[in-house]
């Protein structure tokens, strides 16, 4: 009886559990659901059915003349090659540095990584005007290096950091027997020690992609030619000459926008969300 | 084998390019600001070495006292709101056994969201003309009458940006405290169980001092994150109406590159630095002090 008593509790319990968690999964996806419902509906859809009603029926219209009308080919053209870089440079640099730092002797590897470290709590507000006149006085103003250096320095600290937290687990004994068996420490770290951090590389490449694929302000200041923007900064200017007209092809445009990283989410998220959390609660 | 992991070259190799460029666009241009706020300039003439007059002045500039007041409240609304709603979160996560994962990995949707895509959003969904969502709900509810351009008026519309950035960070915290909860010995759970510790009992006695160290992380890096918040405000407002949703970083990006007081506004960049760095320090004291208490 008891027993019983017990169970219809417990029961009870977990049909709120579930209840909540899942009251709370609609509020989490409602923006992504409600962006791809819009971007489908046609004109006289959005003017005239409730804001949340489904589309009356599938039509890509609004997708064709988003890419159509807009410079959204140039601008992911633009994005794909200013990630990339930015993707490409970061694993490479954070990966030497934080093996530099956790593996390599010398006297000032803890300097260096509380150097490091200390770029998390920079603003990068503080640093517009500098690079702002560091970039024009280069001449490199309005080209992508304006944006690849940065994107590319600023996420240094957290890349490093985790690269760091995997090669703590690095056996040392590893690097010798490599080592002994005549190769050099830096073969060695390229054909033995990278290859073992691809989980920690992927995190990298996820949490970095998510940064750069919606970077805005580096971007917003550092380029004024159309033709040179990135999906970010390219859509905010379409949506304000557009935006308040045409819904439909606005979000057609924001649902490309959104789409790629999506999809990448949603394949590469377990280690990611991983990493994420074992990198800010491992100190 | 010391001597290898002391190779002077292949140390420089490895660590120079990372070095160079973290200091090119994070070190040099901030001691560079330090350097700007002591000058008035527009960033075409010449500078003219002002000493602290700029110092001076933001004492006493109306619009940068409403952004900072702005971006207290901001502050501490939000970091209330992403860390309360996120330990709650985390919390039911632990609670749920069939398709946890599912429910993180969705979850988190909204930190991945561009602030423009987001912006959108949010510009329709609190919006009066043509009816939003939340518009919409009001008057299904029977509150019809407090229909409202919410981001539109001076009220409401700090509140409304303060959700918006709420809703996409709060995934992010809700992550991290959800990793420091599972990393809770399961035997010390046990033990308190036996003791005789349930539900609120267990949680505050035994689970919140275990989380105590991972909830500092979390405080500090929303504390951070939100002294230099920027996008959400900026994209979607535009620190409007009036200077209802401004704050410190959007007002001195439109200084800086609207009004093009390059000086000026570096001062409000120093500012946002020291502002930022000091109230992580005294946090962090705060916190460890109040640890080593317990």
């Amino acid at each position: 009886m008891r027993k019983n008593q017990m169970s219809a509790t417990r029961l009870a319990g977990r049909i709120c559990v579930y209840f909540i968690a899942a009251i709370i999964f609609v509020i989490q996806v409602y923006p992504v659901f409600w962006i791809f419902c819009t971007s489908f509906k046609s004109q006289i859809d959005i003017a005239n059915t409730s804001p949340f009603s489904l589309p009356g029926s599938i039509s890509f219209g609004n997708y064709i003349e988003a890419w159509t009308t807009s410079s959204l080919p140039t601008y992911y053209i633009n994005s794909i090659i200013v990630v990339g870089f930015s993707l490409a440079g970061l694993v490479i640099l954070s990966a030497c540095a934080g093996f530099a730092i956790e593996k390599m002797r010398f006297r000032l590897n803890n300097a260096v990584m509380t150097y490091f470290l200390a770029g998390i709590t920079v603003p990068i507000h503080s640093t517009l005007i500098p690079l702002f006149q560091i970039y024009k006085t280069a001449g490199i103003l309005n080209t992508h290096i304006a944006l690849i250096l940065p994107m590319t320095g600023f996420n240094l600290s957290m890349s490093i950091y985790l690269f760091t937290a995997f090669y703590r687990f690095v056996p040392d004994s590893l690097i010798e027997a490599a080592v002994i068996d005549g190769s050099g420490i830096l073969h060695c770290f390229a054909k033995i020690i990278l290859p073992m951090s691809k989980n920690t590389i992927l995190t990298v490449i996820t949490m970095n992609l998510i940064f750069t694929w919606n970077e805005f302000t580096f971007t917003n200041t550092f380029i004024n030619e159309n033709k040179l923007k990135t999906i970010p900064v390219g859509l905010y200017d379409y949506v304000g000459s557009r935006g308040q007209v045409n819904w439909g092809a606005t979000f057609a445009a924001i649902s490309l926008f959104m789409l790629p990283l999506l999809i990448v989410y949603f394949i590469l998220n377990k280690g990611f969300l991983a990493g994420l959390a074992a990198g800010a609660t491992k100190e | 084998m010391d001597k290898i992991l002391r190779d002077k070259k292949v140390i420089c190799i490895l660590l120079v390019p990372a070095v160079l460029l973290f200091t090119c666009t994070v070190a040099v241009p901030l001691g560079w600001s330090f350097y700007y706020s002591l000058f008035n300039w527009n960033g075409v003439s010449k500078m003219k070495f002002s000493g602290l007059d700029n110092y001076i002045k933001l004492l006493s500039d109306q619009n940068f006292i409403i952004s900072f007041r702005n971006n207290l409240f901001f502050m501490i609304v939000n970091v209330v709101g992403q860390v309360g709603i996120a330990l709650i979160v985390a919390i039911l996560l632990t609670c749920i056994d069939k398709g946890r994962n599912l429910f993180k990995t969705v979850y988190f949707i909204p930190t991945i969201l561009s602030a423009v895509a987001l912006a959108q959003f949010f510009q329709k969904f609190f919006g009066l003309e043509p009816v939003g969502v939340l518009n919409a709900l009001l008057e299904m509810v029977g509150l019809g009458h407090m229909q409202k351009a919410w981001l539109g008026d001076s009220a409401t519309a700090m509140g409304a940006v303060i959700i918006i950035e709420c809703y996409k960070s709060m995934p992010l915290y809700m992550v991290i405290l959800y990793s420091g909860l599972l990393s809770i010995p399961d035997d010390v759970i046990e033990a308190a169980r036996v003791d005789g510790a349930y539900g609120w009992k267990l949680f505050v006695n035994i689970k919140l001092p275990y989380l105590y160290s991972v909830l500092t992380v979390t405080l500090v890096m929303a504390v951070n994150g939100l002294l230099k918040a920027f996008d959400v405000p900026f994209i979607t407002t535009y620190g409007g109406p009036g200077r209802s949703t401004e704050l410190v970083a959007t007002y001195m990006y439109k200084v800086a590159f609207a009004s093009t007081k390059y000086g000026y506004a570096s001062t409000i960049a120093v500012f946002l630095v020291v502002e930022s760095v000091l109230l992580v320090s005294i946090l962090r004291k705060f916190m460890s002090g109040r640890k080593s208490a317990v």
